[in-house]
């Protein structure tokens, strides 16, 4: 493990962040948004461990990581709460059909 | 993690559609937004490559455990314990010291996550509690059975299948 250079790490967490960004992009279901922001956030530990293991970051890397679980379970439990109401409001989860503020 | 996904299944049950309808976005949004992915992934490809890492890299950042310490061998990490004592505010590596020097534990943190989960389990409670969900405004008002006079919220079923 330790022969294998810091960048392939970061590498790893960068595809993982553009394919969480596009799938927010582009996604027209509400659930399928949500799973982009969990690749985000799930890309960004994999940088924060790459760190923690190579530079003196240390142990701080690991619970800084741990830490960014905890807080996207809380997220995703509001943002599935927030589309529950959308689709009470709109009967469907199309996030396009949320237009009534569209100018 | 696994709560998440227990989550989003949830969501998906909730929220389902009707047997064939499909929410697609158009070939031409989906290669513009490849197109951006691609442009964005390269910035960061060279972003890590331009970047010398090398003034970064000193040693094993991780404490060395002695291998009496942990339940795997010691190229394996043997973070678990560290990490244990940390979020109860002990670091292991300089017990000992004054405290002008101790490297930081994490109880503070933990104590707030734990209220702020606390909090937001019972703000998505209350978000998404039994309420009024209206119907497609084709025949008016007065669709939804209310939850006062008896009902449960849902749509009455005659007015839900005439207007789909």
């Amino acid at each position: 493990m330790d022969s294998l250079p810091l960048s392939w790490f970061l590498l790893v967490g960068g595809v993982l962040f553009v394919c969480g960004v596009v799938c927010m992009a582009t996604k027209r279901n509400g659930i399928g948004v949500l799973m982009g922001v969990e690749l985000v956030l799930n890309g960004a530990n994999i940088n924060f461990v790459a760190f923690s293991r190579y530079t003196p970051l240390g142990i701080h890397g690991q619970v800084i990581a741990l830490f960014v679980i905890v807080l996207a379970a809380a997220e995703a439990a509001i943002a599935l709460a927030i589309v529950l109401n959308f689709y009470n409001n709109h009967l469907t989860i199309d996030v396009d059909k949320g237009d009534e503020l569209q100018g | 993690m696994g709560g998440t996904v227990v989550l989003l299944i949830f969501g998906v049950m909730l929220t389902a559609s009707g047997p064939y309808l499909r929410i697609r976005t158009s070939l031409g949004e989906l290669v513009l937004a490849g197109g951006v992915g691609i442009l964005l992934f390269s910035m960061i490809y060279s972003t890590v490559y331009l970047a010398d890492w090398s003034r970064l890299i000193r040693g094993p950042g991780l404490p060395a455990v002695p291998s009496g310490l942990g339940y795997n061998p010691a190229d394996e990490g043997n973070t678990a314990r560290p990490i244990g004592m940390k979020l109860i505010g002990v670091s292991l590596n300089d017990v000992g010291s004054n405290s002008a020097s101790l490297s930081a534990g994490y109880l503070l943190p933990f104590e707030i996550v734990s209220v702020h989960l606390l909090v937001v389990l019972i703000g998505a409670a209350y978000l998404a509690r039994a309420k009024r969900r209206i119907v497609s405004p084709v025949r008016g008002g007065g669709g939804v059975v209310p939850l006062e006079r008896g009902g449960n919220g849902a749509p009455r079923k005659e007015l839900v299948e005439s207007a789909k």
